[in-house]
């Protein structure tokens, strides 16, 4: 069984600047979501997960390795930052062979195959023979994932892997990820709520350094219960509303059908429907405001 | 009058540093001289002065050269021709400040101005005691030669270390060889040929300036030459 | 190590598909090609030379580039950002630093290889063999790589160590620092010699480096001691780079490689200091001299005293030591009843007997003066001999003015032993350095060795690998002493020096004037022999008394301050050369000037003021026509063309000697020079032969050695015109 064992994990900037602060967290395997806003402390957390920041205080330990010894955490992870470069002027099969070595794949056969078989998974069959410099933002990003996921790391830590990438490349990823997370760890950060509830089987939500949740999505789905109205509104109207949480508003033949986050319902004709993970979260880390 | 200021508020930095540390230096260089053996003007009027001018350049650039803020800029609706003039004036008040400042520092140490001093149109050269306007304008167009060198050629490669090389190696060409590469467009007066003529040497080295500066106007208004495929430096 | 392979395939790949880093190490060596191409006569042609300076100026701009390399290479992907993820890769930080540097230096050693095909094609054009040009490049090859090593080292440390952009601007000052500031502002102004180390390439603006002959040679125990220091800092800061990188980057190893940084600082302090106690010992020798050195004012010889003979047998030791034994002949006259007989003899040797006629007597020794005790010995001889034996190691390094260089020096390879350093007893109390305090600074050179009185020298040499050469001429090899080289010297001199280098010995055939040259010279060499040889065929063609012989011209680059005169010794003539002095018209006519008239003067006019009988004179103008006549009679040059062919003064413009004859402003060659005109128009040539002759044979040496008491023939126009007409009516 792999896991991941986090136990007090804090991260200090200078004198009281805390990123993170006690986080405590199991991870097993499968895909772990992790949600948050900007600043919440995630990619933070990402970094000392991926042995590139010393942790302030606490323990982690990586399918039983602890993070004090990095260079052996190194050799069973793959990570994919949110903003990362890759030298232009290789090519993309030689960008992949250079990491492939540097995880230790020695032989050079072996290493071709793994390399056909991701640039495969990632669609860039046709551009793995053109410069680096020659790819959109997308393709970086795939081969990004590429290069990740060479070496079939016990662990993935993946920043925003979807950013950058269209609908259908998103999906093809997500499978990819579902299929790759099946006896092994895949830790997922990102904005795109929808990522999380396709492929993440638990989630960890952070928010200013604190975990505020982890568990399933059911439970997360659950701060939201009771809470969402959806009601429709002239375009007039909408000013009203402005200090509660409008998750979502779509046009209709009379106006507008808003979704609300509030404790009361906004107005009397608003009726309550389920939360989703996406209001469940909001009402998690934006409170529920009252009307 | 804010765009002047936005100028000058992009020269903070840690890059201030260096210049900064290189003025005092030869600001205490004069101070811990001999009173009674004043030191020879010549290398503060020009042999040591021209790297703090390279310096000085890359200062000004430095806000808009590396980082991948280069894309975002040439977006915006700004005359980036009235950029580089509002650059090159300040740059040209900033010599003379600094000059001001060390010959000021200079004279009450020494109580003297004493070089060899060249006269335009006559082309004389003799040691004499001067003052400070035609010490500065001796040097001038050696000042204004090696910043517009810097400032294309931090343009052309869009990398401020593109242009710190090209400045300071001419530099340092200009004083290894003693003159016998750069022959009549030598910068430095020591180096100029016996036989060449100082006014048309310190004319040239002008018009070269402007022809350098003309070539950074165009190249800096070609704004798709300001995308980047990856950030810099 | 297949990781570090990949690692450094990765590095190499990014230089290599860099246009603009490729172009570089070709820009370089076609640089270094254009400024060979110059070399021609009527400068120097001692390739040599040109190609230390091109060390000096063009190898230190490329430092720049290994500057730029270093920090570039470091903050592309180890201290960006967004290349960070990559710490994320089980590679060590070690690994990619030292992959990155190793690339780098892979680089940089492309200049090398640009600089060494180059001044390899060149000096095989210039006829220096394979093992002469393997010697140089070896030196000058290594010189470039440890350079290249320490300035790419100080670049990555500057970037690993301050992550921001000013890296760049702190590298370029350092590089600006690190080379000609450090040089001409701290090293040589302050003669702060033993600061070269710290210099980015040692090619100093003015360096002892710069005498082919001797200078990496006599200095290559300082360079070696040196680049070990060099290495050893190399390795601390690649240590201390890698403990920064481990720090920055979660390691393990982290406190393990501040540990191994501790070791590699103490390492290389313990590296310096083989190198600082070379030093120490240099200054505290040369504080010594200091110490005993005397205004020009008090350099009075005290008692001196001539000695007849001198029979020195000189040894070198495997240890390196010189050892001699010198047995002096002295007229018994000039030591009668005294009790002390003191001699001169340079501190670097340490007496170990003294001898009065076979008898060993008392002595004491103090700085450079050795004082016999004559109370014990038994009644003189007519011709006492006194015998000193002592010993030292012969290494007298010495500056002047920011310049270093040494006064004398041996070992198995290379001996420089003036007579001025009194390296074998001289007569009375003598003071070896003149201290000019002029600027305020030491500035101490080695006292001319005067007055002396002439003796009759044998000097026995052994144990030196090369050919040793003295200011006396060469007796003979003796049959036991060829394997070790030994050799024997003979002569009536005032003093011996002796000489053994790097040198060849360059010939032409049909002539009996040899060379003795720095390899660098040897086409020069040639030309020079070729023309000497020629004019001489054309005098010995027509001169009544045989010409004076030249036997061995020495032409080398002189230590300490240059000298342009040449010196004479006997049949031998020391020409001493800078970069725009050489072989040329000049010395010709000085070579052309000892065969015929015995002295080396050039144009020197006496001819100021007819009405001065004391001393007027145109025998410089006599002398001249007699090269006027070369380029008449010989060459077939029409008047002009021959004025112009005579070159004599030094021309800083042109950077030759030139200045032609100018019978413009000389009223009385001008007036020669037309009478000879018109008798050749004439076919009156051989008349003008005879009328030299008869000059020639009156004698025409001039001896301007004493200014007080210049010796010179007394010619008046009228004495010239007396014989011509004479002759011319015949």
């Amino acid at each position: 069984m792999q896991m991941i064992e986090i136990k007090g994990l804090s991260k200090r900037y200078g004198r009281h600047d805390w990123a993170l602060k006690e986080i405590s967290l199991t991870i097993e395997n499968g895909i772990f979501g992790l949600l948050g806003p900007n600043g919440a402390g995630k990619t933070t957390l990402m970094r000392i997960l991926a042995t590139l920041l010393k942790p302030t205080e606490g323990s982690v330990s990586m399918n039983g390795r602890p993070l004090s010894h990095p260079e052996e955490v190194r050799k069973v992870i793959g990570y994919l930052p949110q903003h990362f470069q890759i030298y232009p002027h290789l090519t993309g099969v030689e960008f992949l062979d250079y990491v492939a070595v540097m995880k230790g794949i020695r032989d050079a056969r072996r290493r071709k195959a793994e390399i056909e078989e991701r640039l495969e998974q990632v669609n860039l069959t046709a551009k793995a023979h053109k410069k680096v410099r020659t790819y959109s933002g997308g393709m970086r990003q795939r081969l990004g994932i590429a290069q990740a996921l060479l070496g079939n790391p016990e662990i993935l830590i993946v920043d925003e892997p979807t950013a950058g990438l269209d609908p259908e490349e998103r999906v093809r990823i997500r499978n990819l990820f579902s299929q790759f997370s099946r006896n092994r760890i895949l830790i997922l950060s990102t904005h795109i709520v929808s990522d999380i509830e396709s492929s993440c089987q638990k989630v960890g939500v952070l928010n200013k350094g604190i975990l505020k949740y982890s568990g399933d999505l059911q439970q997360l789905r659950s701060f939201a219960a009771g809470k969402v109205w959806e009601m429709e509104i002239g375009e007039d109207e909408l000013g009203h509303f402005a200090n509660l949480q409008i998750v979502s508003t779509r046009r209709s033949e009379n106006g507008l059908i808003c979704k609300v986050i509030s404790s009361e319902p906004p107005k009397l004709a608003a009726r309550e429907v389920s939360p989703t993970v996406e209001e469940g979260y909001l009402a998690l880390i934006g409170g529920v405001r009252h009307v | 009058m804010s765009k002047w200021w936005v100028e000058l508020k992009g020269l903070k930095g840690w890059m201030l540093i260096m210049p900064l540390l290189y003025y005092l230096l030869l600001l205490a260089s004069i101070l811990l001289a001999d009173s009674d053996r004043p030191r020879n003007l010549f290398y503060y009027n020009e042999m040591a002065f021209l790297p703090l001018l390279v310096m000085l350049v890359v200062l000004f650039f430095q806000r808009e050269f590396g980082g991948s803020s280069m894309e975002i800029y040439a977006t915006l609706p700004i005359s980036f021709g009235g950029m580089l003039v509002r650059k090159a004036v300040l740059l040209v008040c900033a010599t003379i400040l600094l000059h001001l400042g060390w010959t000021l520092f200079y004279w009450l140490k020494f109580h003297q101005l004493r070089a060899g001093v060249y006269h335009y149109f006559t082309d004389q050269a003799m040691r004499e005691e001067t003052r400070w306007l035609p010490l500065f304008l001796q040097a001038l167009p050696e000042y204004l030669i090696i910043m517009a060198t810097t400032m294309l050629t931090i343009i052309l490669f869009k990398r401020l270390y593109g242009g710190m090389l090209a400045g300071f190696l001419i530099w340092m060409i200009e004083v290894l060889s003693g003159g016998s590469l750069f022959a009549h467009l030598s910068l430095l007066t020591i180096n100029l040929p016996r036989e060449g003529s100082f006014t048309v040497n310190r004319f040239l080295l002008i018009l070269f300036s402007i022809l350098f500066f003309l070539i950074s106007l165009w190249l800096i208004n070609r704004r798709q030459r300001w995308i980047l495929h990856e950030e810099i430096e | 190590m297949y990781k570090w392979l990949a690692s450094f395939k990765l590095e190499i790949k990014m230089i290599f598909t860099n246009w603009f880093l490729l172009a570089l190490p070709i820009l370089f060596g076609i640089w270094f090609a254009l400024d060979l191409a110059k070399i021609a006569p009527p400068r120097s042609e001692d390739i040599y030379h040109f190609a230390y300076d091109f060390h000096k100026v063009k190898q230190t701009l490329s430092l720049g580039v290994a500057m730029f390399l270093g920090i570039l290479s470091v903050r592309r992907d180890l201290r960006k950002p967004t290349y960070d993820w990559l710490g994320s890769l089980p590679v060590s930080s070690a690994t990619s630093l030292i992959s990155k540097y190793a690339a780098g230096l892979v680089y940089l050693t492309l200049f090398v290889l640009a600089m060494s095909a180059v001044f390899a094609w060149f000096a095989h054009q210039r006829e220096m063999t394979a093992e002469e040009i393997w010697d140089y490049l070896a030196f000058y090859g290594l010189q470039y790589e440890w350079s290249y090593g320490v300035t790419l080292a100080l670049a990555m440390s500057l970037a690993v160590f301050i992550k921001n952009r000013i890296s760049y601007l702190i590298g370029f000052c350092a590089w600006m620092f690190g080379t000609f500031f450090m040089d001409i502002f701290i090293i040589s102004r302050n003669n702060l010699f033993f600061l070269k180390t710290f210099h980015l390439s040692q090619f100093l603006l003015n360096s002892f480096m710069e005498n082919e002959v001797w200078g990496i040679r006599l200095l290559a125990k300082e360079i070696w001691l040196s680049r070990i220091f060099v290495i050893a800092f190399i390795l601390m800061l690649i240590t201390i780079m890698i403990a920064v990188l481990k720090g920055v980057r979660p390691s393990r190893s982290y406190k393990r490689w501040i540990g191994f940084s501790m070791v590699a600082l103490i390492f290389a302090g313990a590296a310096f200091v083989p190198y600082g106690m070379l030093w120490q010992e240099r200054y505290h020798a040369f504080a010594e001299k200091v110490k005993d050195a005397v205004t020009i004012e008090d350099r009075e010889v005290v008692h001196n005293f001539p000695i007849r003979a001198y029979d020195i047998e000189m040894k070198l030791n495997p240890n390196g030591e010189v050892e001699v034994s010198a047995i002096l002949q002295i007229p018994e006259a000039e030591t009668r009843g005294l009790t002390q007989l003191p001699f001169t003899l340079n501190r670097m040797f340490r007496v170990k007997e003294a001898l009065a006629d076979g008898q060993t007597i008392g002595f004491s020794q103090k700085g450079d003066i050795v004082t016999l005790d004559l109370t014990s010995r038994k009644t003189p001889s007519e011709l006492q001999t006194i015998t000193l034996r002592y010993a030292g190691k012969v290494d007298d390094w010495h500056y002047r003015s920011g310049l270093e260089y040494f006064n004398a020096y041996a070992d198995q390879e290379n001996l420089y032993l003036p007579a001025e350093i009194a390296w074998y007893p001289l007569a009375g109390e003598r003071v070896l350095y003149i201290n000019d305090h002029g600027t305020g600074r030491y500035n101490l050179t080695v006292n001319p060795l005067d007055p002396v009185y002439p003796s009759d020298f044998t000097v026995k040499v052994k144990g030196f690998k090369r050919k040793v050469y003295s200011t006396l001429a060469e007796e003979k090899i003796s049959k036991e002493d060829q394997g070790q080289q030994g050799l024997v010297f003979v002569g009536e001199d005032q003093a011996v020096s002796l000489y053994s280098g790097d040198l060849v010995e360059v010939k032409v055939t049909d002539q009996s004037t040899t060379v003795i040259t720095a390899p660098s010279n040897r086409v020069e060499a040639e030309r020079y022999l070729a023309k000497l040889s020629a004019m001489k065929k054309y005098y010995a063609s027509w001169v009544e008394q045989p010409l004076h012989e030249i036997d061995r011209i020495f032409y080398s680059s002189p230590f300490g301050n240059s000298i342009y005169e040449g010196k004479l010794h006997g049949t031998q003539y020391f020409i001493y050369e800078s970069q725009f002095h050489n072989l040329d018209e000049s010395q010709i006519i000085k070579a052309i000037n000892r065969m015929l008239f015995q002295d080396l003067e050039t144009q020197v006019y006496f001819s100021d003021n007819p009405e001065d009988d004391e001393n007027f004179s145109i025998v410089s103008e006599i002398r001249l026509v007699f090269y006027y006549l070369y380029g008449r009679d010989a060459l077939h040059l029409t008047h002009q063309e021959t004025i112009s062919n005579m070159r004599l003064f030094w021309d800083a413009k042109e950077k030759r000697f030139s200045s032609p004859l100018l019978p413009n402003s000389n009223p009385y060659l001008a007036q020669i020079l037309e009478e000879i005109d018109q008798a050749i128009a004439a076919g009156k040539l051989e008349k003008v032969k005879e009328v030299l002759n008869h000059f020639r044979s009156e004698g025409l040496t001039l001896d301007l050695s004493n200014p007080q008491q210049m010796e010179y023939p007394r010619i008046t126009m009228a004495d010239w015109q007396r014989v011509w007409e004479k002759v011319m009516q015949q």
